[in-house]
């Protein structure tokens, strides 16, 4: 027997084939277990859809992630290089040929264990030229970039995205002021390595009304990192007095962690 | 444009098929959402008069290219579709299990990448894969032509 493909079998439940092919299709589902067990499944499946990504939420998480877009092409516009750039970095680089051979080397450093954009020396990054988390709060009038220490409230929706993160894998998850753990990505998947510069987590999130802070954590690695390993041992450095210390002390020095720390208001 | 009615409607049936093409429920959701962003963006030049033909259509599109880019191994959702082509009888014969999707992936255009998933994969027939894509029967049958015999060449060359 001809295999119904499922595209005839979505058109067949959204009604769009013309009625002769409805009726003749009907007729075969009738008559067919197994096509009538697909479209039972279809229908499971479309309403596990709504109950996990309701309908209402889709619109803002599809026009956020548009507005991102846009930032991140009118972003890798304005890095173009003109020839007036080229220009530029052809005397840039000629100085720093001149000083590689007057000045001796002073040592290497690993980009991933880098110090000078670490939080004096707390192996903890600031945002710079490598891969970074960003919030954002999403309202009704738009996104507003959020920086480390803002002030937020319960109910505001957070949007996390990451910059910087071709070549990397990574984790994210934050603690709140009750020390609630929250794993936010990857959700239900192993790490991959992301082949994209920016990425925006798939959704956003409500913030409860925990109090005094919503810290949220980036970890990340040029190679493929254990996301259940990541989080035991977050979980196992908040049984300490300090986490960020704790935490730190109990990653690998490769690994790159970033934080956003946002500051509730009482209500 | 009523982005929350199209999602209510079509959401789905985009959803079932990133799902089937990656094999993972988070990357399916976030395929889903670039579809629609897809949607929204190019909305005047889209033809919307078949809705679910066309978002079928543009989703198969941008999993085969998250399918690409990953460069993933074949496993998961991926496996799936090796078995699918590689049991296929027709298309066993005229080339080489490993070589396909590479060829597919990597050689040909991505309208024939998605040609040869509707019709290898999803098993549908020529007048319906000429629907979704909207060209000619012929058109289509000489694209899978060339497609065998590319494959046929290839997998010449690695085995």
């Amino acid at each position: 027997m001809k295999k119904i493909s499922d595209l005839k079998l979505e058109q067949w439940l959204l009604g769009e084939l013309s009625a002769e092919d409805s009726a003749q299709l009907t007729s075969e589902i009738e008559n067919n277990p197994e096509l009538r067990s697909r479209i039972d499944a279809m229908k499971q499946q479309s309403q596990e859809l709504f109950q996990k990504h309701p309908p209402e939420r889709f619109h803002t998480e599809v026009e956020q992630k548009i507005q991102l877009l846009e930032a991140q092409q009118e972003y890798a516009q304005s890095q173009r290089f003109s020839p007036v750039h080229w220009r530029m970095l052809a005397g840039v680089l000629a100085l720093g040929l001149a000083l590689v051979v007057i000045v001796p080397p002073l040592g290497t450093q690993d980009p991933d264990v880098g110090t000078d954009n670490t939080e004096q020396g707390s192996g903890y990054r600031t945002k710079g030229e490598t891969i970074h988390l960003m919030a954002h709060r999403v309202d009704d009038s738009g996104q507003t970039s959020l920086a480390d220490g803002v002030r937020v409230q319960a109910g505001d929706r957070i949007q996390l995205s990451i910059d910087k993160a071709t070549g990397r894998s990574f984790v994210v998850f934050s603690i709140d002021g009750r020390g609630v753990l929250s794993e936010h990505y990857p959700r239900e998947s192993k790490p991959k390595i992301e082949t994209e510069a920016f990425f925006s987590l798939p959704t956003s999130y409500r913030l409860d009304d925990a109090p005094d802070f919503e810290d949220f954590y980036l970890v990340s690695s040029a190679q493929l990192l254990d996301r259940d390993d990541i989080l035991k041992k977050a979980n196992a450095a908040q049984q300490q007095p300090d986490f960020q210390e704790s935490f730190r002390s109990m990653l690998s020095p490769q690994l790159t962690i970033n934080r956003i720390s946002l500051q509730k208001e009482k209500p | 444009m009523n982005i929350e009615q199209i999602y209510r409607t079509y959401g789905p049936m985009v959803n079932r098929r990133c799902m089937r093409l990656l094999g993972n429920q988070e990357e399916a959701y976030e395929l889903t959402q670039d579809v629609f962003v897809q949607v929204i963006r190019r909305e005047k030049k889209l033809d919307l008069k078949k809705p679910s033909s066309l978002l079928y259509k543009i989703a198969t599109d941008l999993c085969l290219n998250r399918l690409r880019t990953k460069r993933r191994k074949p496993e998961t959702a991926n496996d799936e579709l090796l078995q699918s082509i590689a049991t296929d009888e027709d298309i066993e014969t005229l080339v080489h299990r490993r070589s396909i999707l590479d060829v597919i992936f990597a050689r040909e255009p991505p309208s024939t990448r998605v040609i040869a998933v509707l019709h290898y994969v999803d098993k549908m027939t020529l007048e319906e894969v000429a629907e979704v894509m909207e060209m000619s029967v012929s058109g289509i049958r000489k694209r899978l032509r060339l497609l065998q015999q590319h494959g046929r060449n290839f997998g010449e060359q690695v085995v």
